[in-house]
């Protein structure tokens, strides 16, 4: 590979040159074992290389994962953690090139999740280069987490994406001269169009071989003076291998706890010394000192190599402060929603319908020839929990995440949490949690997992707490055909506020309960833009597979233990053992006890069971109107079915999710208990 | 929030003088801060924050145990019962008013800190009132000073201070908010919704409740 920058290639030569090996798998593909045309010196042997995509959230950098990995990409967890984990390898003039994506962050902090599994990744597995993704026309904030990359000391280039969108605004960027102030490349690039991006990729693997290192950003003179003296002391110390002194010297003072927490307990003290005295020069604490001083470097690269002009603000940017607008932004959001909800759900709903009705036609068909012996039964479970797994995963989840891509994507979803930050802080969540808790009320389950959209782990486990207690269409469902239908229309109303309140006051106690710092909303509004559709769907589509490998064995396990219980004769006894809760406490039938255990598999199941096993339909005659209320409620409340503890488990791991469970089983049981006995006094 | 406790009444009056209860409420103020920041209250924790020994922070903790303010677990750290939560709190804001009041009268900003640790346990209700009368609970105080709640879309300030706990704080200042970054308020949503601003070429939303802990100086 030649040397960086050594002479101006042609860039029209080389697109077309790009555009060429798109058509032919060779040269740019995710396919094909080695280089075709031949990269310069390395033809014919496949070298591994490694990337790593970073940069800030919406830049565009899953844009250039996508363009560049194709098919060849798998999205799964990083280990232990509920963040997203894309690779993809590509071929590239006889490199074979694994990516990756590393999730969209601000900073090296550990103020998110997504901050922490960066900083492991960049430390621990260490890529060849890292590939900063920076937003073009928000060129200073964007450099500042720039800043901190290069601080890792491994090889680096830098895309300036976006470039189009930022010269409509007036932004002009002499990328040659940002070049010069970060020595590292900068190529321009507009990757939705994949303008540049072949650029991007010889560029890298060119700094890849050189392994040329980023210039060092000089900080003011008693801040370098400080890291000086603390590098030295740092160097003696062995903790955290691997990392440049400079880096952790820097993240002592910036008093990082999780670099304080692995070095010697004199180096923290001796480096909390100089920091203290860095705070009687600069007046501020010292990691505010630091974030001074980066942003001042920033600044001064971004003042030299942009120029702004002030345009005319476009038609569409009057189209956005509309939807921000203090009056007309809220029924214009209420309208997108209820759009949303809607037709999510309607055609979730139909479709649904649809397959279990065809899929469930065969299970029965298959019972009815194979008996109700133990194997019979567990294959019947099987085939019953597939049936649910597949009827809520396809109509439901897959839809789902692509909206909520579309949502996220063309920048809608932070008005959204904008316009109603206020509203949602009443029950302790704030602006972003909107949109996975009225998805609640369709399923359970795209809501859990939307709530990923919330950034720091305590806001997290607030909102998919919250969001698995919201009644979902099936116990809609059930509220309808039993109370609505039965009892009277406004204690089905009634039913849905007392849910609602119960929600408002746990939502709220988790909120006081749960430990850790509370930061509210502080998000960027990206500008809206046009989503990019391909992207969108393909990472719909890799998430939905995800998810399908975590909920499908729960689900269908949970259906085989139920029927294989039945097979076995085992429900008799367990109505028998829930007899002192479900009649003595609930006042309800005993076989309603068995309604609940087949609840956990769907919970529209409760009614249906109910009705089978009392072998009439014809409720009314079986049921007071209070066991009638108190059954509803402690469907409401009493476990989330098994795709929402998939779901859970997910997103929050095995503990949390069977501690959310366990909780609501008793705490369901607590209040049906409570409810009842208040309802006797009236009725 | 009332905060009643007959502890503290007997200074309130001004009547009796003890460093024996100002310690106890430097503990219990640091500790409170600890937690509200996230952290973990331990011994090594307690300590550094106050520049004192390990081993007397333990006697501290053990004593404060005896008189129910906390409970105290060696090697676990502590937690501040209701009562202790509540002076902590007290203290806690005391602290920040004497501050804000020290940067209003002109003391230079490293210098407030300590200051305010020695003033905030003297400080009576109706002192607390006055100063607030003075300075301002959130409005505008003599040097200018404004929190980004009160101000007006299109205006614009200087970012002076932070007032929030660490976690937000950095948060704001990797998103840019920096000490002396130049911003510019573009929206506020109705009902005590977010406000908008921009501010190093980006668009932020920050929460009510936190736009009230962001101080600027508003020029004009």
């Amino acid at each position: 590979m030649t040397k960086i920058r050594t002479k101006k290639t042609d860039s029209a030569n080389r697109r077309a040159s790009y555009f060429a090996g798109c058509e032919k798998p060779g040269v740019f593909s995710g396919s094909a074992k080695s280089g075709g045309p031949g990269g310069p010196g390395e033809a014919g042997t496949s070298k591994k290389l490694r990337f790593a995509l970073a940069g800030n959230a919406n830049v565009g950098k899953s844009v250039i994962f996508n363009y560049l990995t194709k098919l060849h990409q798998h999205i799964g967890n990083w280990p232990g953690k509920t963040v997203e984990r894309a690779e993809g390898t590509f071929h590239f003039k006889g490199y074979e090139i694994d990516v990756i994506d590393l999730p969209g962050i601000y900073s090296i902090s550990t103020y998110s999740i997504e901050e922490e599994v960066t900083r492991e990744y960049i430390a621990k597995e260490k890529p060849d280069v890292l590939i900063n993704v920076v937003d073009a026309s928000v060129l200073e904030r964007n450099l500042f987490l720039t800043l901190q990359l290069m601080e890792f000391e491994i090889p680096m280039v830098v895309v300036l994406n976006q470039t189009d969108m930022a010269e409509k605004k007036g932004i002009f960027i002499d990328y040659e001269e940002l070049t010069k102030a970060l020595g590292i490349p900068v190529i321009p690039a507009v990757a939705v169009r994949g303008t540049g991006i072949y650029e991007v990729v010889e560029e890298t693997i060119g700094v890849c071989l050189n392994k040329r290192k980023p210039v060092k950003i000089v900080y003011g003179k008693e801040i370098e003076n400080s890291i000086g003296k603390i590098e030295k002391m740092v160097k003696k110390d062995a903790s955290l291998k691997g990392l440049p002194a400079r880096w952790k010297a820097i993240k002592l003072l910036e008093e990082d706890a999780e670099v304080a927490g692995s070095m010697d307990k004199e180096t923290v003290a001796a480096a909390r010394k100089i920091s203290r005295n860095i705070e009687t020069i600069h007046d501020h604490s010292c990691p505010t000192a630091m974030a001074c001083e980066k942003y001042a470097a920033v600044g001064n690269i971004a003042r030299r190599v942009q120029k702004a002009t002030i345009v005319d603000s476009p038609v569409s940017s009057r189209f956005a402060d509309l939807l921000l607008h203090r009056i007309w932004g809220y029924p214009i959001m209420a309208g997108i929603t209820a759009l949303i909800f809607i037709s999510l759900f309607s055609f979730g709903n139909f479709l649904s319908r649809l397959m279990e009705k065809h899929l469930l036609h065969f299970v029965d068909a298959f019972r009815s020839i194979a008996g109700s012996g133990v194997l019979a039964g567990t294959l019947a479970g099987f085939m019953e929990g597939m049936v649910a797994a597949v009827t809520v995963v396809v109509p439901y989840i897959l839809p789902f995440y692509l909206i909520l891509g579309l949502l996220e994507d063309s920048g809608y979803l932070a008005r959204m949490a904008f316009l109603m930050d206020s509203a949602m802080h009443k029950i302790g969540l704030h602006g972003k949690a909107f949109i996975p808790m009225i998805m609640g009320f369709g399923c359970n389950v795209p809501a859990c997992l939307g709530c990923r959209v919330m950034e720091t782990k305590r806001e997290r486990m607030l909102a998919i707490f919250v969001t698995s207690m919201i009644p979902c269409a099936a116990v809609t469902a059930v509220v309808l055909g039993l109370v609505a239908k039965y009892v009277s229309l406004w204690w089905a109303i009634g039913l849905y506020a007392i849910d609602l309140l119960i929600i408002f006051a746990l939502g709220k106690i988790a909120f006081r309960v749960l430990p850790g710092e509370s930061v509210g909303l502080i998000m960027e509004i990206p500008d809206m833009r046009v989503p990019q559709f391909r992207t969108t769907v393909r990472e719909a589509w890799y998430k939905m597979k995800d998810f399908v490998f975590v909920a499908f064995p729960i689900i269908i396990a949970s259906a085989v233990v139920i029927n294989l219980m039945k097979a076995l004769g085992m429900l008799a006894p367990l109505s028998g053992a829930l007899y002192p809760v479900t009649v003595l406490w609930l006042g309800l039938p005993a076989v309603a006890g068995i309604a609940f255990v087949f609840g956990i598999i769907r919970k529209e199941l409760t009614l249906i069971m109910l009705a089978s096993l009392f072998g009439t339909a014809k409720l009314a005659a079986v049921m007071t109107p209070v066991q009638m209320l108190v059954f509803t409620l402690v469907t409401m409340l009493y476990i989330p079915c098994a795709a929402t503890i998939a779901a859970l488990v997910k997103e929050t791991g095995w503990k949390k999710a069977g501690f959310i469970t366990v909780f609501k089983i008793f705490f369901a049981i607590l209040v049906g208990g409570i409810f009842m006995r208040i309802l006797l006094i009236f009725m | 929030m009332s905060t009643k406790f007959v502890w503290n009444n007997p200074r309130e009056s001004g009547a009796e003088y003890s460093t024996e209860s100002e310690n106890v409420e430097e503990y219990l103020e640091t500790i409170y801060r600890i937690t509200e920041k996230g952290g973990r209250p331990t011994t090594t924790a307690i300590a550094g924050e106050l520049g004192v020994s390990a081993p007397s922070v333990s006697e501290m903790l053990r004593k404060l145990d005896n008189k129910g303010y906390l409970r105290y677990e060696p090697y676990g750290g502590a937690v501040l019962t209701a009562k202790g939560k509540a002076i902590g709190k007290t203290v806690l804001r005391k602290h920040r008013l004497m501050e804000r009041f020290l940067i209003a009268i002109g003391i230079s900003k490293n210098k407030v800190h300590n200051e305010a640790c020695r003033l905030e346990h003297a400080v009576s209700k109706d002192l607390e009132s006055a100063i607030k009368k003075e300075i301002g609970e959130t409005r505008a105080n003599s040097k200018g000073m404004v929190s980004l709640a009160d101000m007006k879309p299109g205006q614009k300030g200087e970012v002076v201070s932070i007032d929030s706990g660490e976690l937000a704080k950095r948060r704001l200042e990797d998103m840019g908010l920096t000490p002396g970054a130049e911003i510019s308020v573009s929206r506020t949503a109705p009902l005590g919704g977010p406000v908008e601003i921009r501010v190093r070429g980006s668009s932020l939303a920050i929460g009510r409740g936190m736009a009230q802990k962001i101080y600027l100086k508003v020029d004009g």
